[in-house]
């Protein structure tokens, strides 16, 4: 389960909020939409909660473990798919997925067993012996999201997972934040693709300067707001030409 | 432990596969990591055997004198001055700039793993500076005096242990500095200043502990205490700091000041890392955030004026080297402060041992009447020795990181780059030697036409400088890096450039020696060496304008 509990965030002192006391509650087994603008506060909440980033005031809470007070306990919980997947360039995807499974303490057998099953979903078997530099976006993508399930944690958290991923790849990894979900892990992710969340989500929250917006099942909103698709309720809620940078 | 002990296995794999010659991708040739292997191997023995050669000669006067063991207080105080001098930026560029601290940030990974394990990175890398400073010396002390294995053993450990120490305190100001900068808005611009005032700090220690070994020679009752054995040596030239007394004299034999030496040592290391390890992840993350602002109206006019390519280029690159510390305080120490300080203290310090007569100065160590040239030339050899650390034009191309398909993508051509590149590098050249020239006309004012000449030639030689830099960095980019440090001084690249910079001052000393001595007349030699660099400044920027910027064109990241 994830608690957002009052959280704010501004950055270096400045007096605009990024995230404005957010107050979300996530139960384990769902498959948990975050959309939002751009510059809404998405990754800003995400790297909160992922403890990246240290809240202002506020705090993020997984199975009620606090990320500000015991961070290490609240990491152990997570996988995390960041935005863009920066990954170290001169290890190969083997190493690298390694280097994590043993900052999770995973076990030699349990990281073969995952190691396999994730390789072939992705079909990242040939190219785990290779460089990570050598990969494209997609292959950097998809071996953040192994690295991110090696240890299998029990919140899954997504920053815009299916950037750079091509239509199979998008497929198996929405297959397998269902089958997380299935297993009664809570899958948490933000994403610009309204279809995505439609289809995938049992709740969305839509954010919009920092402050929530909406939450609630697609149901919820459709009768809250009185529209037919996510697409018209976020632009109804978000407003038309947000444009700022996050 | 266990994630101490995989960190830095990660990151020993990772900065090895960097430093292997042979690890290409997939577009070069085999035969490009052999010449990279050749190139470093060259580099190598070419320092090595600078130092080599600088020692061998210094304990050669100190056997005449009998001091040999004078050696071992030098090359430990050179050794930890050093790594001081470029440790600090290491510290900084490693410790609150790296750009991987957010993949580890969300690992279950405790700040103070993180920051040993960096701690442990900077001092691997610094330690080759000690080593090549302190074994050769020893080596030779040992031929020439037949010392034993005991001997040799100590060496090692302090060879080992040297570096701890200034690092220790490089890592703890750059903690301090991150500090103070978090608290403040414009944090940047906080790091920047504050870099610079530790730059300003370490030169004047520098300069101050410099003075110590400067007035051995100065002071004729101190050399006479010296000779007749009233006083000791090494306490002499290492009073300055009891650890480099420490292990000076437990290189010489005595135990219990080489354990100390070890003790404080280690316990520096150990309290500075349990001392900025507090909260480690969070003030490294701190460096990366960048406040939000709403501008709502606000923007100036110049933000909509319409500029050609090459001036937006070049306004670009101006922008990321003057909102990078690690790039600003990198370029400036290399390119303004050390020939400022150089030949204005120079300057000064003829002036004062020669009541202020620099050409009797000179008349005396060269042993002619010799007129402005030979000055002039040797100034500018000075300041381009100096200005040969002008590592924004020789990593320019390497800085664009994963960033060079943008440039890749841009409907410009290829030489409208590189010129924007040379440009921004030669600008801080230009700093440099006009502040040189100014100051230098101003401190020494009957030598206005030395400084006038010093200044034509150095803008030729830092022109031809900062073209061979963008030529080299074409050829061989280094997109993969994590920190800025990396990308600019760490980056082999600019080391080649400098080599090649100090061939070409080295080709013109003999030139110089030859016309001489072949009789050519002041005006002459004045007019062939300005020809000569004219030449060479415009075959280069010809060769870069046409054949590398075809090479840029095609270069993939």
């Amino acid at each position: 389960m994830i608690v957002f509990d009052h959280l704010s965030k501004s950055y270096g002192h400045s007096d605009v909020l990024a995230v404005d006391q957010l107050d979300l509650t996530i139960p384990s087994g769902e498959l948990f939409g975050f959309i939002g603008p751009n510059g809404a506060g998405k990754t800003t909440t995400i790297k909160m909660l992922t403890g990246i980033l240290t809240p202002t005031s506020g705090d993020c809470f997984i199975d009620g473990i606090s990320i500000r007070k015991n961070p290490m306990e609240a990491k152990r919980m997570i996988g995390y798919v960041p935005d863009g997947s920066d990954l170290f360039d001169r290890v190969t995807g083997i190493e690298y997925l390694r280097f994590i499974a043993d900052m999770y303490d995973v076990s030699e057998a349990d990281f073969r067993t995952r190691l396999d099953y994730y390789l072939d979903l992705f079909d990242l078997k040939d190219a785990a012996a290779s460089q990570i530099r050598s990969y494209s976006k997609g292959m950097r993508q998809k071996t953040a999201t192994i690295g991110a399930l090696i240890h299998d944690p029990k919140v899954f958290i997504l920053d815009e997972p299916m950037m750079g991923l091509d239509p199979k790849s998008s497929y198996l990894l929405k297959e397998e934040m269902k089958r997380q979900c299935s297993l009664g892990k809570t899958v948490f992710f933000s994403t610009h693709v309204l279809e995505v969340a439609e289809k995938l989500c049992t709740r969305i929250a839509i954010i919009r300067h920092g402050k929530l917006a909406a939450e609630g099942t697609l149901e919820e909103l459709r009768n809250r707001e009185k529209a037919e698709s996510l697409e018209e309720i976020f632009l109804e809620l978000t407003g038309e030409g947000e444009g700022e940078n996050e | 432990m266990k994630a101490l002990r995989r960190i830095l296995s990660l990151q020993m794999r990772m900065r090895l596969r960097q430093l292997n010659p042979f690890d290409r991708t997939q577009n070069e040739k085999k035969s490009t990591g052999f010449r990279r292997l050749i190139g470093i191997i060259i580099l190598l023995l070419m320092l090595a055997g600078m130092a080599i050669f600088l020692e061998f000669k210094i304990l050669d006067a100190l056997l005449v004198l009998k001091m040999e063991k004078l050696i071992l207080g030098i090359i430990v105080f050179a050794a930890m001055l050093s790594t001081l001098f470029f440790g600090l930026f290491q510290c900084l560029s490693t410790f609150y700039f790296a750009k991987d601290t957010a993949q580890y940030a969300a690992l279950p990974i405790s700040g103070r793993t993180l920051y040993a394990a960096r701690a442990i990175q900077v001092y691997l890398s610094e330690c080759i500076l000690s080593l090549l400073l302190i074994l050769p010396a020893s080596i030779l002390l040992m031929i020439r005096t037949g010392f034993d294995i005991l001997f040799l053993l100590r060496v090692i450990l302090v060879a080992l242990l040297a570096p701890v120490l200034p690092l220790s305190i490089g890592a703890l100001l750059s903690a301090l500095l991150a500090s103070f900068s978090g608290l403040w808005r414009h944090r940047d611009a906080i790091t920047m200043v504050g870099s610079i005032v530790l730059v300003m700090i370490q030169v004047v220690v520098n300069y101050s502990l410099g003075q110590v070994t400067g007035n051995l020679a100065d002071d004729p009752e101190l050399m006479l205490r010296f000779l007749t054995g009233r006083m000791d040596m090494i306490d002499m030239i290492t009073g300055a700091f009891p650890p480099i007394r420490w292990a000076a004299h437990g290189l010489d034999g005595n135990w219990g000041e080489l354990l100390l030496f070890c003790l404080v040592t280690l316990a520096s290391a150990a309290l500075v890392i349990w001392l900025c390890s507090r909260h480690y992840i969070e003030a490294a993350l701190r460096a990366e955030e960048h406040p939000v602002t709403h501008h709502k109206g606000s923007l100036s006019k110049t933000a909509f004026r319409r500029h050609r390519p090459v001036v937006s280029l070049l306004s670009r690159e101006m922008h990321e080297i003057l909102r990078s510390p690690t790039y600003l305080v990198n370029e400036i120490m290399g390119t303004i402060f050390l020939p400022v300080i150089m030949t204005v203290g120079m300057g000064f310090g003829f002036a004062s041992n020669f009541d202020g007569d620099l050409m009797a100065a000179l008349d005396e160590i060269l042993g002619a009447n010799i007129g402005i040239a030979i000055p002039a030339a040797i100034l500018t050899a000075l300041v381009c020795f100096m200005a040969g650390m002008n590592s924004v034009a020789s990593t320019s191309v390497s800085r664009e990181g994963r960033h060079h398909g943008i440039y890749r993508n841009l409907p410009v051509r290829g030489s409208t780059c590189l010129w924007a590149k040379f440009l921004s590098g030669y600008i801080f050249s230009i700093i440099g030697i006009a502040i040189v020239t100014i100051v230098g006309m101003i401190a020494l004012p009957k030598f206005c036409l030395i400084f006038a000449l010093t200044a034509l030639w150095s803008l030729l030689m830092c022109l031809i400088d900062c073209i061979i830099g963008i030529i080299i960095d074409v050829s061989r980019p280094r997109f993969h890096w994590n920190t800025e440090q990396e990308a600019m001084k760490q980056n082999f690249n600019q080391v080649l450039t400098m080599l090649i910079g100090m061939l070409i001052i080295g080709l013109l000393g003999f030139l110089t020696y030859g016309l001489f001595a072949w009789g050519m007349s002041e005006k002459g030699y004045i007019a062939v060496i300005t020809l000569l660099l004219v030449i060479l400044s415009a075959a280069l920027g010809v060769w870069m304008h046409f054949k590398t910027s075809q090479r840029y064109a095609c270069i993939d990241g």
